[in-house]
């Protein structure tokens, strides 16, 4: 990596870097994971910055890698021992403690990490990220009717788990009509 | 246009982190630990190459030039099934499906799940399976050599069932966990799956991610990489002229029509009529193509379709390409604009020269997915926004110029259930593993009447 890349590696991680974060936390869940991901999607990124920088889109880059890191920390169970969110929240109740906005968070991520981590990268990549269904899949490496499906049954989770009413959230079943 | 629902999910996500900020940063360490990585990377490289270059000369074959013939899941060529090593004896197991696809009434093949995918585990990989009694029962009939490509998780498959005998199936291995170049193998059996031939493992760009045969001899193997601009170098097609042995690039460029560097375009499917003639679908951020081929895959074009202006995407996103398929010379094509748009059906009766609107039932829903087995006989099972199922169905016995409705015996309400008919009568539902995460294996469905009646039952896995 040259200086000029260098440059605008520095750059682009400055500038990127807030939002990534908070793009990491709901795949997480987690701050302490969070963390990881900020510091290990953009080594990664810069193994490769050249070719990145090259292709024109460092962003959809390290969203993907930010999605593979998520996705294998998932699967190894190593991510058991880490800050939990009882933990993140509580650090920053003191922060929180007049703001209303806190409980709804609180939801909402207590939300987030009883998904699949499949449906909930669909819905922080499609509705926090504004990604369209075809990025979401290229992303993701799978079908545009994956994305469509995992992003529908997300939402309704995601509702049920938001704002409960009796018989909401529960599982569908089959019915014969 | 967003729903209700699609708004309140994302006020709800941004108001999750609001006021969230990152950790102090520090890029000396980013900086670091991207160059030790990076020197690890090209240190394996180095010694992969020398390993692979001994192998080479002990083995009298090179990359990419050599196939041979294999064995399935330890079971000698021609001889006997064996256990597999590590599985104590041949009895059932729960299964979950990634995909399923019958070629009749009773046989099959599906990639799938050995353990639930849905709950963390180290045993759960994927596997091939082929069944011959009506979904009942599958054999684990994974190629030895493909399987130790098929563990890691992260593997990429492509399937091409033929019939109950012949099917093709290419897997991908990414050869690093943050750079989409793969090692890629291809897998051919006309036994069912008793033995195998393998091609030479080769190094892709991508994962593949579509396969498709002509014939015995011709097929493509489409990879599931992302365009990042049109007439970007880089081989997304490859092909082989002998039945799977061998394959070299087909497309080493990115097909023109193609929007800008933000476009996000990517291949989806993947057709081939002849050893020279085949279609890909693309997906775009606003628009879909549909682009042909006449020369072997080697320049491609969008093919006009008498479809009003729109139909193929608008800024609410691309329209959804269903084939095409043929079925004894004549192809057909669905083509599903984004909401409101209304699907549209065409087909060709001139090996894909030119293409015909046919008429599809009122009810067919958003989504439909049409499938024939004749140029005449089809059905079309009704599917609406997130995929959901119609409690009609509808079958056509005239090419598609009039539908008859098929009230069906059961409604599947539940997102991610797939219906496949494998003929105008013999059909099954079934879930895939994905969206089965978290619940005993799912059961499916069969129906021998067009879906009047439809029969649960839970199929096992027989491993060894």
């Amino acid at each position: 990596v040259d200086g000029h890349s260098e440059a605008a590696f520095e750059e682009f991680v400055r500038y990127r870097r807030a939002a990534l974060f908070r793009t990491a936390f709901l795949l997480s869940g987690d701050r302490s994971h969070a963390e990881d991901l900020l510091q290990g999607a953009p080594e990664r990124t810069y193994q490769h910055w050249r070719r990145v920088a090259a292709a024109g889109n460092p962003d959809a880059y390290v969203r993907r890698i930010m999605v593979n890191l998520a996705d294998d920390r998932w699967r190894s169970r190593r991510h058991v021992v880490e800050q939990g969110l009882d933990g993140v929240l509580a650090a920053s109740s003191e922060r929180d403690c007049q703001d209303e906005r806190a409980e709804s968070r609180d939801l909402v991520v207590r939300a987030l990490r009883g998904l699949p981590l499949g449906l909930r990268t669909v819905l922080v990549l499609r509705y926090f990220e504004e990604l369209s269904e075809a990025e979401t899949a290229a992303v993701m490496s799978c079908s545009i009717g994956t994305v469509k499906s995992q992003a529908a049954r997300g939402l309704e989770r995601l509702r049920a788990a938001i704002n409960p009413e009796p018989g909401a959230g529960e599982t569908k079943t089959r019915s014969a009509s | 246009v967003s729903t209700g629902i699609e708004q309140e999910a994302r006020a709800a996500l941004h108001r999750a982190v609001h006021q969230l900020g990152p950790p102090p940063l520090d890029l000396d360490a980013i900086r670091r630990v991207g160059r030790r990585r990076k020197a690890r990377v090209a240190a394996a490289a180095a010694i992969a190459v020398i390993v692979v270059a001994a192998g080479a000369v002990t083995s009298g074959r090179l990359l990419g030039t050599a196939s041979r013939p294999v064995t399935s899941g330890g079971r000698a060529i021609g001889g006997a099934p064996a256990s597999q090593p590590g599985s104590p004896a041949s009895h059932p197991q729960p299964v979950w499906f990634q995909s399923l696809q019958m070629t009749s009434a009773t046989s099959g093949w599906a990639l799938v799940w050995s353990a639930n995918p849905g709950v963390i585990a180290d045993n759960a990989h994927i596997l091939l399976a082929r069944t011959t009694d009506g979904a009942r029962t599958w054999s684990d009939v994974t190629p030895a050599a493909a399987r130790p490509m098929l563990a890691p998780l992260n593997s990429y498959e492509a399937l091409d069932p033929v019939d109950g005998d012949r099917a093709y199936l290419a897997v991908s291995r990414a050869t690093s966990d943050d750079d989409p170049a793969s090692t890629t193998a291809v897998f051919a059996t006309a036994d069912g799956g008793r033995t195998w031939t393998e091609s030479a493992v080769f190094t892709t760009s991508a994962q593949a991610a579509r396969l498709s045969f002509a014939d015995a001899s011709h097929g493509w193997l489409l990879l599931g990489r992302t365009f990042t601009g049109p007439g970007q170098p880089v081989t997304w097609l490859y092909q082989t002229p002998d039945g799977g042995l061998h394959w070299s690039p087909a497309a080493t460029v990115a097909p023109p029509g193609i929007y800008g560097i933000d476009s996000f375009c990517q291949p989806l499917n993947l057709t081939l009529l002849t050893a020279t003639t085949g279609w890909v679908t693309i997906s775009c951020r606003a628009k879909a193509e549909f682009l042909v081929t006449q020369d072997g895959g080697g320049s491609w074009a969008p093919q006009p379709l008498p479809l009003p202006a729109g139909a193929l995407g608008t800024a609410g996103g691309p329209a959804f390409l269903t084939g095409p398929q043929f079925a004894g010379g004549t192809g057909f094509l669905t083509v599903a604009p984004p909401a409101p748009g209304t699907p549209y059906l065409l087909d060709t009766r001139d090996g894909g020269q030119t293409w015909q609107l046919r008429a599809l039932p009122s009810g067919a829903g958003q989504y439909p997915q049409v499938k024939f087995f004749t140029p005449a006989d089809g059905v079309l099972v009704t599917a609406g926004p997130q995929e959901a199922l119609g409690g009609i169905f509808y079958l056509t016995a005239d090419g598609g110029q009039s539908w008859t409705p098929i009230p069906q015996g059961t409604h599947f309400t539940q997102y991610g259930e797939a219906v496949d008919f494998a003929s105008q009568q013999a059909g099954f539902a079934w879930n895939s593993g994905a969206n089965a995460a978290g619940v005993p294996a799912p059961p499916l469905y069969a129906t021998n009447n067009s879906g009047r009646t439809w029969h649960l039952f839970i199929p096992h896995l027989v491993t060894g």
